[in-house]
């Protein structure tokens, strides 16, 4: 009786052990809190090569969940479709001290409802949330899928920013004769590989990783600091088989898998002959056609099968005068060719925020966009948009690298970079104040590159009545009155131009007898980072942009000068700021120029350029006091 | 304009005469040539599509099916509008198990051609197991198109198919709903609109399926599109619909079979609820949270001063899971296992432990912002989608609400005030107003000016109600350093801050303030012999956030709210104010708020004072304009600047 009870306190004593060891938050070194929002404790990921075409992941996770930054973690996605199948998806959830609190059910998994109209897609996503009510707190996941042809393996993130990392594990298990090439980012462990019995299994180890802090503006895709890739030499989807050694095969591969889907009926090859008939350049032609495309086709995204990476046919976009990036563009190289102008589709990232990167060493086809490249005009060109000119990508896919898919083998070759020159603002500004401080402001503004974007795409998408009323509620001043507005953008290159005359009520501030008119209300600087002494991370900023502007402010009857901004120049590697001020009679011109350049710089360099920042933004808030005789 | 919406209730039982029967709606295919030659919509000029007509049938079999013939055309004015032609329904697919049947769409051109849309570009997809969607892509659509379609949507439920919105964001020229019911069905409908109905009939007799019954028609023409604007409740709230629910079914030689009747109906089958009053009322659903609560928590016999334990028990222990609902669909606790809960779960847990201590509380059940308005002449259920606790102690009602730890009694999450609240008490269960307790935030700083152009100083700031929680959640887990650079005087981004000191940053039912020292190089701008200085350095706004010249719908703000500012500025030795700023004072119409700014010297300087308050949480479009006005002398206020010279 005794013993029996000794064996089940002994028993009790080793599960809370064993438990606390596991899953309880005392358990973490105190190293491993600091930057942390969350910890995985342990993972082991396996990738299981079942086939050539086929593949299986396992994977178990523990890890602790520190703060509500790091709750998001707590809920666990998975994608399904025709390719990926979820086999089972289990959770648990455990209290600061260890103690189980709920294991998952079937029934809570739940599932991503996305109600679009412009997509048919056989895809689901679907989340298991295991929160709990208080930090720190530790969640388990375990997931088994089945995967069916694939092109890629998912990258294996060993830790992402504000992650610490005690152990963890990735392992490919395949046939040895199955090869692949891997690439360790920020991360320099070495695999051990075993063989047996024909199968090869690489595995990498992690341990006692403490947190990277988690910082605004820096330069890792997805928040994702370090990970293994992997590429797969030989792979096959749909049977259909691939050498992806090297991005030339890899090319070669999407090529074929493309080819001979861009037929054009007998009367839209002629169509397209008439369009290009008078036209002497090959850009003029180009030109013709794009704006043919444009006018007459929408973005509709029908993912059936492969559809992902093969183009549907350009008679069916013919026909229905839809279709999806990939579409569009195989339908543009298709009138293209019967034009006589060689064109290639292209496979790119697209996207305005940080970029994976792409490596010679493992080439992966990390992309989820096609554009269209013309060798003999070094052209690019973008066939989703209704409403851009011909050449231009905008920073949505500028500066990077793409995957060409030529008829000879794939190319990669990277977009134009954006200077400050291609995204250009230039204003001419006049202010007429009356006695009361009421300001009558007219502006006539040039907009180019990104920054023409937007009033590009408003004046496509509204008619005037909207766009006044949008230009009201997003202008940076208050309007009273909207006297007149016009938007016009240009049809060759990507240029706007804007102009418009409002009365602002408070444009100046009226104190007494005297007039505080800040001299960049209409058009402020601003830009700031957050104070850090302790910056850990580099610094990425992909802004890049100029502005000049003139603003003629006419001093109101009865009103002198009593002072003005006197000139200022701020310049650096980052950017420029001018501003100089002179009077002309009854007349205050001020000319502003403002600069910013990307920036790429180390952790140390961080305080340096948010002073820059903060220099440029102060001077900007320059005013002139006038004052009634 | 939009005046107050008015809600009437119509009873199918009671017939009403027809006041103007109209038909406006033209059969499929029949278009006339106006329509094809139509290039810009007369009634708005700005609108690239339009819905011509959209006619829906409502039949309902005397087995309790329902099927709604839906048939809609739209033109296409110009390219902005060609994703016109990508059409979405969805349909539920779990339970009910909803049928889509008998699709058909066609195009005509403005030349009078016609192509019918053929099956390939008709696609089905899952969206989820409980809902999919006929989607299709219109093929080769070209601008001045008009766009047919029609489908039969079966409902396996009658209690489905409940609403029509007659109004959408882009202008309807005509929308009509007929709703056939048999005669044993008695219905209960719901119309909400400002725009007089252009027909409204009702008919008896044998209805097209056979069976004899009761018609009702309502047709709207010629409605604006309507388009959300900042600061309202639910833009829902607005548009025009008919929405309308099951009452009660009386088949002759068969029991009445009542769906629902009236409030004590429904009070007393709430009670009953699994999901609701058994989770208050059956101490089995709640015994580990009861025993974890009396071996931590002392029993008081004052029933505020116990309610209060009660609250913050469970609001610290148990965090909202960020979802609402009425219900608790696990026992509660559950909930408290998993230190999680929706506001069910929360607010249901309050009901129950107070109850279990012998207090009088029940739950207050209520529609959140975004979820459309309350109808008290309508005694259903699914108006509603949160709940919160309400003791009654005296004749005094206290409200709680377990959402967030910082809430104190009294004071609602921001979703849940939405003008209405249902006490659900099976003795009296009654309707109230809910109107959140005016917010406060206050400042009193003493700054010094230097020569240099630095302020530096101590500032106190209190705020109250419905800013201390927002700021309270802000605060957690953040450093105070950080918190003050994110909500103090924001335009300084070098400023410095000292001492930072917060008092019942933990005590919800106090106003929580904080006292900091900080220093502002640059605030002033120093040029020749003159310093300029701006005083106010932080307010509630620094600009107006009322911009759009018109306003359609009602401002609905959060709160009322009263904010003050009151700091002393020292001057530099050797410099001399040139003058003082005038005073200033704005009353809003209809008492709805007042602004006061007032400057006033002393021996060392000048002390401003800058006050406003939103005494009421409602706007009328036709109040948009005095109120935008008030706003922008307030912000103007703010910027105000003094000038000094240097004698």
């Amino acid at each position: 009786m005794r013993l029996l009870s000794l064996i089940v306190l002994l028993c009790t004593l080793l599960r809370q052990m064993s438990a606390q060891s596991d899953y309880a938050a005392t358990g973490i070194p105190a190293e491993y809190f600091k930057n942390a929002h969350t910890v995985i404790r342990s993972r082991e990921l396996t990738f299981t090569v079942t086939q050539p075409d086929e593949a299986e992941t396992e994977e178990r996770i523990v890890m602790t969940i520190l703060n509500k930054e790091g709750a998001s973690s707590a809920s666990w996605y998975e994608y399904e479709s025709e390719f990926e199948k979820v086999k089972s998806l289990k959770g648990a959830v455990y209290d600061g001290e260890g103690n189980l609190v709920k294991e998952s059910r079937k029934q809570d998994i739940q599932e991503q409802e996305s109600f679009t109209d412009y997509e048919f897609s056989s895809s689901r996503n679907k989340f298991l949330k295991m929160e709990y009510g208080q930090y720190p707190y530790t969640v388990e996941f375990q997931v088994r899928k089945t995967i069916k042809g694939f092109f890629r393996v998912d990258d294996f993130v060993v830790q992402r920013l504000g992650q610490s990392v005690l152990k963890s594990t990735f392992s490919v298990v395949a046939p040895s004769g199955y090869s692949f090439k891997w690439k360790g980012i920020r991360s320099d462990v070495q695999p051990v590989v075993q063989e047996s019995g024909g199968t090869k299994t690489t595995t990498w180890k992690f341990a006692n990783l403490p947190a990277v802090p988690e910082e605004p503006y820096h330069p890792y895709f997805n928040n994702e600091y370090a990970m293994i890739k992997i590429a797969p030499v030989r792979v096959s989807i749909d049977g259909r088989e691939g050498d992806f050694s090297d991005w030339k095969q890899m090319g070669a591969f999407f090529y074929a898998l493309n080819k001979d889907r861009d037929l054009l009926s007998a009367e839209m090859q002629a169509t397209v002959l008439q369009m290009v008939k008078d036209k002497k350049t090959t850009r003029e032609k180009i030109d013709a056609i794009y704006r043919y495309l444009e006018q007459n086709h929408r973005y509709v995204s029908i993912q059936i099968g492969i559809g992902g990476w093969q183009t549907l046919e350009a008679g069916f976009v013919e026909k229905k005068k839809y279709g999806d990036c990939k579409a569009l563009s195989n339908y543009m190289h298709a009138m293209l060719k019967v034009a006589g102008i060689e064109s290639w589709v292209a496979i790119i990232y697209a996207g305005s925020n940080n970029l994976p990167e792409w490596y010679d060493e493992a080439p992966i086809p990390y992309a989820n966009h096609a554009i269209l490249y013309v060798p003999g005009e070094d052209l690019w060109l973008e066939c989703t948009s209704n409403t851009v000119p011909s050449g231009y990508l905008g920073d949505f896919t500028s500066g990077r690298k793409a995957l060409l898919l030529t008829p000879q083998d794939g190319k990669i070759l990277s977009t134009p970079t954006q200077t400050a020159a291609d995204n250009l603002k230039n204003s001419h500004i006049s202010i007429g104040l009356d006695e009361m401080g009421i300001a009558e402001v007219q502006g006539d503004v040039l907009y180019t590159g990104d920054l023409h974007e937007p009033y590009r795409q408003l004046i496509a998408h509204k008619k005037q009545a909207d766009v006044e009323k949008i230009f009201v509620e997003r202008a940076e001043f208050p309007i009273a009155q909207l006297l007149a507005l016009k938007i016009e953008s240009s049809e060759s290159i990507p240029q706007a131009n804007l102009h418009y005359s409002v009365k602002i009520n408070n444009l100046v501030t009226k104190s007494g007898k005297r007039m505080f008119v800040p001299v960049s209300k209409i058009n402020p600087f601003k830009r700031s980072l957050p104070a850090n002494d302790k910056r850990v991370l580099d610094l990425k900023l992909r802004d890049v942009y100029a502005w000049k502007d003139t603003v003629d402010i006419e001093l109101p009857p009865g009103y002198t000068l009593e002072n003005m901004p006197s000139g200022k120049h701020i310049q650096s590697e980052f950017g420029l700021f001018d501003m100089q001020a002179v009077q002309q009679e009854n007349r205050i011109r001020i000319i502003r120029q403002v600069e910013i350049q990307p920036v790429s710089v180390s952790a140390a360099r961080y305080n340096e350029v948010r002073q820059f920042y903060q220099e440029m933004t102060r001077a900007d808030g320059a005013q002139i006091v006038l004052v009634k005789t | 304009m939009y005046l107050q919406n008015t809600v009437l209730i119509a009873f199918f039982i009671c017939l009403s005469l027809s006041l103007r029967a109209q038909d406006r709606a033209r059969k499929w295919g029949d278009i006339p040539e106006s329509d094809l030659k139509m290039t810009v919509y007369a009634k708005d000029s700005s609108a690239s599509s339009v819905v011509l007509q959209d006619v829906g049938k409502l039949v309902m079999t005397l087995s309790g099916k329902v099927s709604l013939y839906r048939s809609r055309r739209l033109k296409v004015l110009d390219e902005r509008a060609l994703d016109k032609g990508n059409l979405m329904i969805p349909y539920r697919d779990l339970k009910y198990v909803d049928d889509l049947r008998d699709l058909e769409v066609q195009v005509t051109a403005p030349d009078g051609t016609r192509h019918t849309v053929q099956p390939d570009n008709v696609f089905t997809e899952k969206i989820s197991s409980r809902w999919s969607a006929r989607k299709v892509f219109i093929p080769d659509l070209k601008k001045g198109s008009v766009i047919e379609y029609r489908y039969e949507l079966r409902a396996g439920d009658m209690l489905m198919l409940n609403e029509w919105y007659f109004q959408e964001d882009i202008p309807v020229r005509w929308s009509e709903l007929e709703v056939s019911v048999p005669k044993y069905y008695d219905y209960i409908v719901l119309l909400n609109t400002d725009h007089p109905f252009d027909l409204d009939e009702t008919s008896q007799g044998i209805q097209t399926n056979g069976q004899y019954g009761v018609t009702n028609r309502w047709g709207l023409a010629d409605l604006p599109a309507i388009k959300d604007e900042p600061y309202t409740t639910s833009v829902d709230d607005y548009r025009s619909s008919v929405k309308f629910q099951l009452r009660s079914i009386l088949i002759p030689d068969e029991l009445p079979k009542t769906i629902i009747s009236n409030w004590e109906e429904l009070a007393k089958e709430l009670n009953d609820h699994d999901y609701f009053g058994i989770q208050f009322r059956k101490s089995a659903k709640f015994e580990k949270i009861w025993e974890a609560f009396q071996s931590e928590v002392t029993p008081d016999k004052d029933p505020e001063v116990m309610a209060g334990k009660i609250f913050r028990f469970v609001s610290s222990n148990i965090k909202w899971d960020g979802t609402y609902s009425i219900f608790s669909d696990k026992n509660l606790d559950d909930a408290f296992e998993k230190k999680s809960g929706g506001s069910g779960d929360l607010n249901l847990l309050l009901v129950a432990l107070m109850r279990k201590s012998g207090l009088k509380a029940s739950p207050l059940l209520l529609s959140t912002r975004s979820n459309g308005k309350m109808y008290p002449l309508y005694p259903f259920v699914t108006q509603f989608n949160s709940v919160v606790a309400a003791l009654r102690t005296g004749d005094r009602m206290i409200m709680y609400d377990a959402t967030n730890p910082f809430l104190p009694p009294d004071q609602l999450n921001d979703a849940h005030y939405h003008g209405d609240a249902w006490v659900m008490d099976v003795e009296k269960p009654e309707w109230l107003k809910i109107m959140a307790p005016e917010a406060a935030q206050n400042w009193y700083g003493k700054m010094q000016l230097s020569e240099t152009g630095e302020i530096a100083g101590t500032f106190q700031v209190q705020t109250t109600n419905n800013f201390a929680t927002n700021w309270r959640t802000a605060l957690r887990g953040v450093k105070p350093v950080s918190f003050i650079r994110k909500n103090f005087a924001t335009q300084f981004s070098d400023i410095q801050l000292d001492s930072i000191q917060f008092t019942d940053a933990e005590t919800p039912e106090k106003p929580l303030s904080v006292k900091f020292d900080c220093r502002v190089p640059g605030a002033a701008s120093v040029v020749n012999d003159f310093i300029y200085c701006q005083p106010i350095v932080d307010f509630v706004f620094a600009e107006s956030p009322f911009k759009s010249l018109t306003r359609d719908f009602p401002v609905e703000f959060l709160t009322p709210f009263r904010a003050q500012y009151v700091a002393d500025l020292v001057f530099p030795p050797g410099y001399t104010l040139e003058e003082l700023p005038a005073p200033a004072r704005v009353n809003l119409p209809n008492n709805g708020g007042k602004m006061t700014f007032n400057c006033s010297k002393n021996a060392t300087g000048i002390q401003v004072i800058l006050k406003m308050n939103i005494a009421k949480t409602s706007f009328g479009p036709e109040e948009y304009s005095a109120l935008r006005q008030f706003y922008e002398i307030v912000a103007e206020k703010t910027q105000v600047q003094l000038a000094l010279k240097k004698t």
